[in-house]
């Protein structure tokens, strides 16, 4: 409606619905343009809006009835005429006369708008749209609900569907089934059988259901989740009427999730049928089994050549069928390459046998995240000094983690000393990019004598074996994120984890992180983002601060234990966008028992001190303060508020009551997207992605003529059309020609606004033919004559210069 | 290192280069061509045009470069404009497209996005009638069309 499409792109997704019906009354340009967006998404539509447009939809299928019944009496007259001699072929051929005729009428609404339709209701809620709708319309004409939306989804020619769930409920209403299976299935990208999230025990489906229902999936299908119990019972369907299309074989599953998984020998034949299609199958998630998992096994070494990522566990809800130490082993040694990532998620028992069969992949290991299970130190540090690939190494589970005492690696193991005294070489030093993972035993003399404390064997040992680990640490130059402390009060079931633990689990044989301990050593890693010092006994203060946003240029995170808050004026408030946040800490962390009032009445000078500070320097580090009260409460602020750019202590205590993110929310996923390197075909591409471009192929030559009356000439260049834009674009070499040395061929190519330059031209040869010239220019004639048939006006011009030439 | 920035009517603008590099034109520009002291010349944009965009990345400089986010959602508030931007944002039609599209082209995705909020801010809540008047557009329907439109996207209407 601005003339250019990529600005109504960006303005109509703001509007809402009626805003853009409104839009589209303003002009007939308007109207052509909202229409797509305001088709586009027919979801939740309620009470008057539902009813209006299943009315469009009813008149819509009256209409069409009606049509086709017209069509029949012609038909049938036709018969008549023609005596019945025609075969069934012409008569088709005459439907599809009649309907192209039809097409000069006046189009109904859905017929018009209803390619547009992209987003569509689940097929319950389609269904209750329409079975909803006769109390509101009061329609004289009764239709079936089921065949309205079976008319309507006829309609829509390019429904997108990102995920479909279907529950068992979704097979009792077979029409509503048979159309989901005919018109949803198709479209779907990730098929979700079972609510993943629900341990419901009826929701099961029987071998042949999953076949059909596999039979109508298209190649558009990457994942699927079976959370479905497969019941080993073999049912005979009613489904044989659905229209079948053969598609199935082009199906590259990549990603299957498994949940509840059972075998029985009524099952084999199921499974291995599934197996059979796993060919391109990359990731697996094995949520939980019941019993054995022998022909998953047969299936991963047999059927699935591509398996490199596996996922164990990870649903908080399963009936107590957790994934065996045996059976984990077990799977982990099938595989048939090397594994690339290996998540073990909670509710899997992972011990020894399975980190003995796990051992022999370190060295291609990419990821290996753990939450919850046994991989001591010695096991991180074989993986560590083994791996030649390690990009993400996670033992601490960020959002599960209760066992915080349970893994890390301990400081001599980490420093790896050679004989000589240096630091040993890692392989993973240069992949390392995301490291999450306690360091333990480090003697800490600066905090007396605690609980957790060790001591020095001789004075300054402390220190020393501090500054090997920064040492260490900084050699994996491509760390972006780097947590060396738990992070568990995110977690929506926790809240109370914090109080019947209290203050014991602090960590206090750690790092110090602070500068004079060595902290200096890690200025060299420069990618990296986030930094979790969470419940660590750590002396970070504004100077270790500073310093960190100087040296990090990336830093957008930071996470500190804070110290402890009195004031308990925490209430929930507004939640804000918690993406990068960031929190500060001052020094003493706060143990309960060495605490007093002065102390925390310095930590909490510090600690604004700090924010403020970071407020008014790095407004672009988000920070996320988290303090922890006596009692429950945790506040955590945002104070980074954009709008203002300098802080101060009272408006900094408001934000931090306004911005706490109330308990039990889900914890919002951060999505970091590293910054391409700068890199001319990547930008180019992201440009040209914009543009929805469409390659347009068989270009044979692609000429720019320049004011200066040179060509630039792209030989068999890569042409790429966005005709929406009108928006070229073309890779190749490009030569700097002159005109004359692409003629003849150009001289179709020249329009009217080359006429000079063909003068030019002309002239030029006239002061430069010869007698000799002039003969060769017989040969020319016809060439140049033939080209030009279609642009008499050059013609002309041609001819004007070669008469002269000759 | 100031950066010398030449509008369509051949008016020169010298602002530091974090500046300048708020828009991703320029700063893939300066990228390609490494230092250099020659002016840019940017023939779509006229002078004044050119002076409130320079105002606007003046304003944001610090801002952090924003990074695509998969999961945005589209419709995200219309309304959050910051109070400034709002401020800014207060020209008249003609500027306010002017504006846009300088963004369009210089490749600074937050003004860009500014500028697409407040258009849609302007639409937001008004009858045909009114954004006809707000855009200056002429009514090409007849009385039946609109009326045939309005049925046909009742659904979508409000009431």
């Amino acid at each position: 409606m601005f003339d250019i499409p990529e600005l109504d792109d960006m303005i109509c997704p703001q509007l809402r619905r009626r805003d853009l019906a409104q839009c589209s009354r303003v002009s007939k340009q308007w109207c052509k343009v909202v229409a797509r967006y305001l088709w586009k998404d027919i979801t939740n539509l309620k009470g008057d809006r539902r009813a209006a447009f299943c009315r469009i939809v009813h008149e819509d299928y009256l209409q069409e009835q009606e049509r086709q019944k017209q069509q029949r009496q012609q038909q049938q007259e036709q018969k008549q005429q023609e005596q019945g001699q025609q075969q069934q072929q012409e008569q088709q051929w005459h439907q599809h006369q009649n309907l192209q005729a039809q097409g000069t009428q006046p189009l109904s609404p859905l017929a018009k708008y209803a390619r547009w339709i992209r987003k569509i209701p689940s097929p319950s809620d389609l269904l209750e749209y329409f079975e909803r709708s006769y109390y509101l319309l009061k329609l004289q004409q009764f239709v079936e609900p089921a065949t309205l939306m079976h008319h309507l989804l006829n309609r829509c020619s390019s429904i997108e569907i990102e995920n479909l769930t279907l529950e068992t409920e979704s097979f009792k209403h077979i029409r509503c089934w048979k159309l989901t299976t005919e018109f949803f299935l198709p479209h779907v990208r990730h098929l979700i059988l079972g609510r993943p999230h629900y341990n419901d025990i009826t929701q099961r489906i029987e071998p042949s259901r999953f076949k059909v229902l596999w039979k109508q999936c298209s190649d558009k299908l990457e994942k699927l989740t079976l959370s479905m119990l497969v019941l080993d019972k073999m049912q005979l369907d009613d489904l044989l009427g659905i229209r079948r299309q053969e598609r199935t074989e082009k199906i590259k599953l990549k990603d299957l999730a498994l949940a509840r998984y059972r075998e029985s020998p009524a099952l084999y034949e199921f499974w291995s049928w599934l197996w059979a299609r796993c060919n391109y199958l990359e990731i697996l998630r094995l949520h939980e089994s019941e019993g054995s998992v022998r022909s998953l096994a047969r299936g991963m070494i047999f059927c699935m050549p591509n398996l490199c990522r596996i996922q164990f566990g990870g649903r908080d809800d399963c009936n107590g069928e957790w994934l065996t130490d045996k059976e984990v082993a077990f799977l982990l040694r099938c595989c048939r390459n090397r594994w690339k990532t290996v998540e073990v998620r909670h509710n899997v028992e992972f011990q020894r046998d399975s980190v003995d069969a796990l051992a022999k992949h370190y060295p291609t290991l990419e990821e290996f995240i753990i939450d919850e299970g046994e991989f001591n130190s010695d096991d991180i540090f074989s993986l560590l000094s083994s791996s030649h690939n390690l990009q993400t190494l996670s033992i601490i589970d960020d959002v599960y983690s209760k066992d915080w005492k349970r893994a890390g690696i301990e400081s001599s193991s980490f420093i790896d000393l050679d004989l000589d005294g240096s630091l040993k070489k890692w392989p993973c030093e240069g992949t390392l990019k995301i490291l999450k993972v306690w360091i333990t035993k480090i003697p800490r003399p600066d905090l007396g004598k605690q609980y957790g404390v060790i001591e020095e064997k001789y004075p300054g040992q402390g220190r020393k074996i501090q500054n090997q680990v920064y040492e260490r640490l900084a050699r994996f130059t491509k760390l972006e994120k780097l947590w060396l402390g738990s992070e568990c009060y995110n977690h929506p079931g926790s809240e109370s984890y914090h109080d019947s633990n209290g203050l014991e689990e602090e960590q206090r044989d750690c790092l110090e992180m602070s500068l004079e301990s060595g902290l200096h050593k890690l200025g060299g890693l420069k990618e990296l983002r986030e930094l979790s010092l969470s419940y660590m006994n750590v002396r970070v203060g504004l100077k270790e601060v500073k310093w960190m946003v100087e040296h990090w240029p990336k830093l957008r995170f930071i996470r500190l234990l804070d110290y402890e808050e009195q004031e308990s004026d925490s209430e929930d408030s507004e939640d804000y966008e918690e993406c990068d946040p960031e929190e500060c800490d001052p020094e003493d962390g706060g143990g309960g028992d060495n605490g007093g009032n002065d102390d925390e009445d310095f930590s909490r000078r510090e600690f604004k001190e700090i924010a403020s500070w970071m407020q008014e320097n790095y407004p672009e580090i988000e920070q996320f303060i988290h303090t922890h009260c006596s009692a429950s409460h945790f506040i955590r602020a945002n104070i980074s508020n954009k709008t203002s750019t300098i802080m101060n202590p009272e408006k900094l205590a408001k934000l931090q009551a306004n911005a706490n993110r109330s308990k039990g929310t889900p914890r919002r996923v951060v999505k970091k997207v590293h910054r391409a390197v700068a890199q001319d075909d990547r930008k180019l591409q992201a440009a040209l992605e914009k543009l929805s471009l469409v390659v347009q192929p068989y270009v044979e030559e692609v000429n720019f003529f320049m004011d200066d009356g040179s060509v630039t000439h792209f030989r068999q260049p890569k042409v790429h059309v966005s005709h929406q834009s009108n928006t070229y674009a073309i890779y190749g070499r490009a030569d700097k020609k002159d005109l004359t040395e692409l003629f003849p061929g150009i001289l179709s190519q020249l329009g009217p606004d080359s006429l000079d330059n063909l003068r030019r031209l002309a002239q030029s040869y006239q002061q430069t033919a010869t007698g000799v010239q002039a003969g060769d220019d017989d040969d020319e004639v016809p060439d140049l004559v033939e080209s030009f048939e279609d642009t008499t006006l050059e013609e002309k011009e041609n001819k004007e210069g070669e008469g002269a030439t000759a | 290192m100031p950066v010398t920035l030449v509008s369509l009517d051949n008016e020169n603008y010298v602002v530091d280069k974090e500046v300048a590099e708020r828009s991703i034109l320029i700063k893939n520009m300066l990228e390609d061509v490494g230092e250099t002291d020659s002016p840019i010349p940017l023939p779509n944009v006229t002078s004044t045009v050119l002076k409130k965009v320079i105002e606007y990345c003046e304003h944001h400089r610090n801002d952090p470069i924003q990074v695509p986010d998969e999961t945005d959602d589209p419709r995200k508030r219309s309304n959050d404009i910051e109070e400034w931007d709002m401020k800014f944002m207060q020209v008249d039609q003609e500027m306010l497209f002017e504006i846009i599209l300088a963004a369009n082209y210089l490749d600074i995705k937050p003004l860009l996005d500014v500028g697409c909020k407040t258009v849609a801010n302007i639409i937001k809540g008004k009858t045909p009638e009114e954004i006809r008047k707000a855009f200056n557009i002429v009514n090409d329907f007849t009385p039946e069309e609109e009326a045939q439109i309005r049925k046909e996207n009742e659904w979508a209407e409000d009431r």
